[in-house]
């Protein structure tokens, strides 16, 4: 076994009444890629956290090559050598890209008190080009990249320190193809050169190919670490969730059958950005999945589909002849929408469960122009019985639930509308397993009950798996349509895309 | 979770505490001249025009926004409904005329800010100059005295007072006007995606606020029984100060609560007459209320929100 890097021991974290760690040992080897996984709120990235210096541990002690470490804050970390990438967006967007990279470390291009932008912006070049992005520009404001190509700049800033850790927090949802093989690149560069890396995903086939080492986290605990021999996608499940999965992760059947009934019709629909005459039929208990790359369009159509951006050209109309052209026209159609950024676009973070849930029910829930407040807590305490969200009451903050639940919040909130066509975008992004499943299970049976899916999603097998209708948009067009069947596999549908 | 809920019932009783303690504080430095039956009638006499505005003005604070003109507002209000009661001696055309004008004014400063998407101070002080503007070029130094009527007593001003705070309470709290409001403050575009029309409800906020400036303008004209410049001088910064105090987040959201209008304007008021009641210099007190709503601020501001003054 090669020298500890980075050892932890004994550290144990409370948020007000939420135990995130309990009592956990762990350790860094120099030349590990090290994959943390577990559910939404199991400690992943808390640990993470505590490591890269952003939070204070409550107890507990952290070593660095033999020595005493305990970081002051983030900068202090990476002044010894302990680099993130963090799951949220850690650039500033009205800075350029350059600047960004050099965020507080201006000084060594300062010259007689004036930074220089020409040096800054040479040295942020060839920073970006070492880890391969040669397509970002250095000079222009950050909040004009997509969230992939910042993403990118936040890889090439950590790459910069030269760390002899770096952790990636779930950072490989927002990349695309090209994106992951420059990131895979820069871990390989590490391990090669004997440092180490903590990787955090919820994606467990990456963990397994890009890790050598993986530990599982539940609930605050290690449940264990294995290593690349004893990697087995059956084992890891059951030892996050703490039971065995039963049955399969998709549905199960491919008949595809949908009804003839159009609940939905996109006529030329063409946005401000990205799409493009985009044209289909949407059917009664259809899923109609939508695939392509990052910036092929699809969320952007999402968004076009639920009248939250207007269409330029082209419309979309429902069956009785309605055009949607805002947001509150598809909600009283019985139209529902998860956003692909939950916490900005989806859920009110600072109300409460019950305040987020009855939102859009809130006409059906009046009656001579007041609110029934029982009916509404009826109608709160409902959804979270069938959607199992773990939470202390209906009056929590959503603030303090996992990613999951949250999630299961925002479906709680159309399930509660009775919405017959639901818009999905990216529905299974940072959600662990379990909620994962339960997900899957959800937009089976509402399918099943005679709604209407259209599922948005980066993730082929998602796609593939739970789809009756796949279409694939290229630089915003429709450049492929696949019909559900068994054989139907990633490589055609890649085909597609690129 | 206890911890939370302690903290969570703490900040909602915090006002109420400062309020018997700004009392008690006063009671015993200022003795009979606080206590005196006089001063309590001016103390909610002084508090009757700043908590009818705050009432209504919680609306707009509900949704994230804020409003700087109310206190020219009401000069305008008052201004025109004098000059409409010369005219046709009627106390009813008074009223409606005062009522009329706020609402009008607000509901323009509404369009401003929802439909050209202005920022809700900008809008709101260009409102206010266009509107002491206005009074200023009218009146010039001259007043209109409508001393011939009768300032309305406890008798009609309580019920009023209790009617509009109960009217705002069930908006706020049992009708969609009141709870699109605060998902806008919390978070605008989810209330967007959730299916909320964001302008609509947001303009309808600057209506009920409107509404109550009117109402407070034809009170305020009555009891001075004259109209001149000066009149609801400073008035927006007294009603932004006192709802703060009373515990609203200026940021918007379910914060929003009738409570804060109500506790915190007597605690304003409360607060000026007592300093002024020690001898304070009357100068020295817009330093004091400053300094404290920079305190409040402060103490009360979440922090990870975006901006303080959203949009």
């Amino acid at each position: 076994m090669s020298e500890v890097l980075l050892s932890v021991k004994g550290i144990c974290k409370r948020f007000g009444p939420t135990v995130a760690l309990k009592d956990v040992d762990f350790t860094l080897r120099r030349g590990e890629v090290h994959g943390l996984i577990g559910e939404n709120g199991s400690g992943k990235s808390t640990l993470t956290s505590i490591i890269a210096g952003i939070r204070k541990a409550d107890s507990g002690e952290m070593q660095k090559d033999g020595a005493p470490y305990s970081p002051q804050s983030a900068v202090d970390a990476q002044s010894q050598g302990v680099s993130m990438i963090v799951q949220e967006m850690g650039t500033a967007p009205d800075i350029t890209v350059a600047e960004n990279i050099f965020l507080g470390k201006e000084k060594r291009f300062t010259r007689n008190g004036l930074v220089s932008k020409k040096e800054l912006n040479a040295e942020a070049r060839k920073v970006l080009d070492n880890i391969g992005a040669a397509n970002i520009p250095e000079s222009v404001p950050t909040f004009t990249l997509n969230l992939e190509e910042r993403k990118l700049v936040e890889l090439a800033k950590a790459m910069y320190e030269e760390p002899d850790v770096l952790i990636v927090d779930e950072t490989t949802t927002a990349l695309s193809h090209d994106g992951r093989e420059l990131l895979y690149a820069a871990i390989e560069k590490m391990r090669s050169e004997s440092k180490g890396v903590i990787f955090i995903s919820h994606d467990l086939e990456e963990l397994m190919s890009v890790c050598n080492i993986m530990t599982v986290l539940r609930d605050g605990d290690i449940i264990g670490t294995l290593t690349k021999e004893e990697f087995d996608e059956a084992t890891i499940k059951a030892m996050m969730v703490g039971r065995e999965l039963t049955g399969s992760y998709y549905r199960s059947d491919y008949d595809g059958k949908v009804e003839d009934e159009v609940v939905l019709r996109a006529v030329h629909l063409t946005g401000a950005e990205l799409v493009e005459d985009v044209n289909f039929e949407l059917h009664r208990g259809e899923i109609l999945g939508f695939g392509g790359l990052a910036n092929g369009g699809i969320h952007e159509l999402g968004r076009l589909l639920f009248g939250i951006d207007p269409a330029i050209v082209g419309s979309v109309l429902l069956a009785d002849g309605t055009e949607v052209k805002d947001a509150s026209t598809a909600v009283k159609k019985r139209m529902g929408y998860v956003s692909k950024n939950r916490d900005e676009e989806a859920i009110m973070v600072h109300a409460s469960i019950r305040n987020n849930i009855a939102l859009p029910s809130l006409s059906k829930l009046t009656r001579r122009g007041l609110v029934a407040a029982g009916k509404e807590r009826e109608l709160a305490k409902q959804a979270i019985s069938t959607l199992e969200v773990k939470c202390q009451s209906m009056e929590q903050l959503t603030r303090y639930l996992s990613g999951g639940n949250k999630q299961k919040v925002v479906f709680g909130k159309w399930i509660c509308n009775e919405s017959h066509i639901l818009i999905l975008d990216c529905p299974t992004r940072g959600v662990d397993v379990g909620v994962k499943q339960a997900m899957y299970r959800l937009m089976y049976d509402l399918k099943c009950a005679g709604c209407s899916i259209i599922l948005i999603s980066e993730e082929l097998p998602e796609l593939i798996g739970m789809s009756d209708r796949l279409l694939i948009l290229k630089n915003g067009k429709i450049n492929g349509e696949f019909i559900r069947s068994p054989e139907l596999s990633e490589r055609d549908v890649i085909h597609a895309m690129i | 979770m206890e911890l939370e809920k302690i903290k969570r019932n703490l900040s909602g009783i915090l006002p109420l505490i400062g309020l018997l303690v700004v009392f008690a504080l006063f009671s015993a430095v200022g003795g009979d001249q606080f206590y005196g039956a006089r001063n309590l009638t001016l103390i909610i006499n002084q508090c009757f025009t700043i908590m009818v505005v705050a009432i209504g003005v919680t609306m707009v604070h509900a949704h994230g926004g804020i409003d700087f003109s109310v206190g020219a507002v009401l000069a305008l209000s008052e201004m025109l409904a004098a000059m409409a009661y010369k005219r046709t001696g009627s106390p009813f055309v008074l009223l409606f005329v005062a009522v009329l004008v706020a609402v009008l004014c607000s509901f323009i400063t509404g369009i401003i800010t929802v439909k050209l998407r202005i920022p809700p101070f900008i809008s709101s002080l260009c409102m206010q100059f266009t509107c002491r503007g206005i009074v200023n070029t009218v009146l010039q130094s001259k007043s209109i005295g409508v001393t011939e009527l009768h300032a309305p007593g406890w008798g009609v001003r309580l019920p009023v007072l209790l009617l509009l705070a109960a009217a705002v309470y069930v908006i706020l709290d049992y009708t969609k006007i009141g709870k699109h409001n605060k998902a806008i403050g919390e978070n605008i575009k989810a209330a967007r995606s959730s299916g909320v029309d964001v302008d609509f409800y947001r303009i309808i906020a600057y209506l009920i606020s409107g509404f109550t400036v009117g109402i407070a303008a034809y009170f305020d004209l009555l009891r001075n029984g004259v109209m001149s410049t000066n009149v609801g001088y400073g008035l927006e910064m007294k009603v932004i100060i006192a709802v703060v105090l009373g515990g609203l987040s200026l940021s918007g959201g379910y914060t929003a609560t009738i409570k804060s209008a109500v506790v915190g304007s007597l605690l304003i008021t409360i607060m000026t007459n007592g300093l002024m009641i020690v001898g304070v210099p009357v100068t020295y007190i817009g330093i004091i209320q400053g300094i404290i709503f920079l305190l409040v601020i402060l103490f009360t501001y979440k922090r990870d929100r975006q901006g303080l003054l959203p949009r």
